[in-house]
């Protein structure tokens, strides 16, 4: 399995490279034209508040993650794994951590940035903002692996039909709905949010994976 | 059939809206060519996935060398290399790139096997996939296919698309794995020259259901067109599937050639003349005619 995934990483990451440049150069971009546009104290506000790159790069990371799930689908990957001697359990465990641990390298190398930049500005709050951005990853992940999950259900609704594939739609529909209530609920605290997200975000995957498991069929 | 099977369906049944396949019960011998022919949507791309674990069956086992086709222990990969429409290649690498990662995953894998292979078809390794001509695509997913030394090959229309040169070259590696008589070969296509020269035996499916299989030898013995004339209008032969009358001759497609010219001198036909078929029309006769013409 981890040699399934340390090759789906040695592939994907000039895309997630290439998504952090594209990132960086935007956010320099919008700097530039703040700088320009507004007002000199809104250019410290934002430097000051040093959580800009290490999001660009977070959310770039996402995108190399949708990347990577389209590119795999386009380019029928599983085709390829399947013609491996590796049990589908590893297959299956390697496609939902491969989106997964190019985020969370984004999620690393912003919390580099974030504390580089405390250092470099010696602003307070730092473990606020480390803690924002865990929470904020959290969340992008979730969205990455809902797709998985609902790629899943496609397939088990071209096997069994739209009856068939009512229970996993609605567990998916509460997933939404609990991550809603996650964001916006009467919740103190940013690290229980982020926890209870977290483990929405594991039982998503696993449940990806059982539906994986599952299946009848892996040919387009 | 002696030994184990290079592989073997037992009952293998799988069902889709609107189309059953099988049962299925089929083996193949290993040393054997089996060419498995067809018309669109008869089910012969869903009975190789059957074997290659891409498809679950509904009921029935498949097996490869005795290993039941199972992803808990997929130990059964090791013997089994798949050509199929689709090969899931990484595009964005290099032909040697792609070779490269499969060997990482194959303890048996052979550089110098892979490597003899592609110059042998004059793939070239360092070519980006996605840059590649899909005569290219096709010699490097048999290339890909054979890099373990798998002693079953399952094709699925190996050759569709490729032009005559490229053809005949996977046909000429083909023909040379079979030298060892170690290796079997499950051979889907819709170019049944390729069968011709390639095939010991074929099996004829149609509609989900195998209708018939038969050494390809026999059947280029057995079939034939024979022409001859008879004074009566309408004459029922034995053997014959087929049957039409141009003015005073009448002429059939027989199964059993030797049964039917012994009915037709019983009957006291004259100028009696066969002519020998092709695997291309026995096949067209079998696959338009169905059960009744492959029971004889």
């Amino acid at each position: 399995m981890w040699r399934l995934l340390r090759e789906g990483l040695r592939f994907y990451r000039s895309v997630l490279l290439i998504s952090w440049a594209f990132a960086v150069s935007i956010l320099l971009l919008v700097l530039a034209a703040i700088a320009v546009v507004g007002s000199a104290k809104d250019l410290a506000d934002l430097q000051r508040s040093g959580v800009q790159l290490p999001l660009a790069i977070l959310i770039a990371s996402m995108v190399a993650g949708f990347i990577t799930l389209g590119t795999e689908r386009s380019e029928d990957r599983l085709r390829l794994h399947l013609s491996l001697p590796v049990p589908l359990a590893h297959v299956a465990l390697a496609r939902v951590l491969l989106p997964a641990v190019l985020l969370l390298v984004g999620l690393l190398v912003g919390h580099l940035v974030s504390a580089g930049a405390a250092a470099l500005n010696g602003s307070s709050g730092v473990w606020s903002r480390h803690l924002m951005l865990d929470f904020v990853a959290v969340q992008l992940l979730f969205w990455l692996q809902l797709a998985l999950a609902v790629r899943e259900i496609v397939e088990l609704r071209r096997r069994t039909g739209w009856a068939g594939a009512l229970g996993p739609k609605a567990l998916v529909v509460a997933a939404i709905a609990l991550m809603a209530l996650i964001q916006l609920g009467p919740w103190q605290g940013i690290p229980i949010r982020a926890a209870v997200a977290a483990g929405l975000v594991v039982l998503v995957t696993g449940f990806t994976m059982a539906l994986f498991l599952h299946r009848t069929q892996f040919t387009r | 059939m002696s030994g184990v099977g290079a592989f073997t369906l037992n009952g293998v049944v799988k069902r889709y809206p609107g189309f059953t396949l099988g049962p299925i019960d089929l083996a193949l011998d290993p040393g054997t060519v089996l060419g498995f022919v067809g018309p669109n949507g008869s089910g012969k791309t869903t009975t190789l996935n059957c074997i290659a674990g891409l498809v679950v069956p509904d009921a029935g086992s498949a097996e490869v060398f005795g290993q039941p086709v199972d992803h808990r222990s997929p130990a059964w990969k090791a013997d089994l290399g798949v050509v199929g429409e689709s090969h899931g290649f990484y595009r964005s690498w290099t032909a040697e790139e792609n070779l490269r990662f499969l060997s990482r995953f194959f303890p048996a894998w052979s550089d110098q096997r892979v490597h003899g292979l592609a110059d042998r078809l004059g793939l070239p390794l360092g070519k980006k996939v996605e840059h590649l001509s899909k005569g290219h695509l096709a010699k490097l997913a048999l290339v890909a296919a054979l890099g373990h030394g798998p002693r079953l090959l399952l094709l699925d229309e190996p050759t569709a698309g490729l032009d005559p040169v490229v053809r005949a070259e996977v046909l000429d590696v083909l023909w040379e794995i079979l030298e060892d008589g170690e290796h079997a070969i499950f051979y889907s296509t819709h170019v049944l020259s390729d069968i011709a020269r390639l095939a010991d035996e074929l099996v004829f499916l149609r509609e989900g259901s195998v209708l018939l299989r038969s050494a390809k030898d026999a059947l280029t013995e057995r079939w034939a067109r024979i022409s001859f004339r008879l004074a009566e209008a309408d004459v029922a032969v034995t053997g014959t599937v087929e049957y039409r009358r141009v003015r005073a001759e009448h002429q059939v497609t027989t199964a059993d050639r030797d049964a039917t010219i012994a009915n037709l001198r019983e009957l006291g036909a004259e100028a009696i003349e066969q002519s020998r078929m092709t695997i291309d029309e026995i096949a067209v006769a079998i696959l338009k005619g169905g059960d009744h013409v492959a029971a004889p």
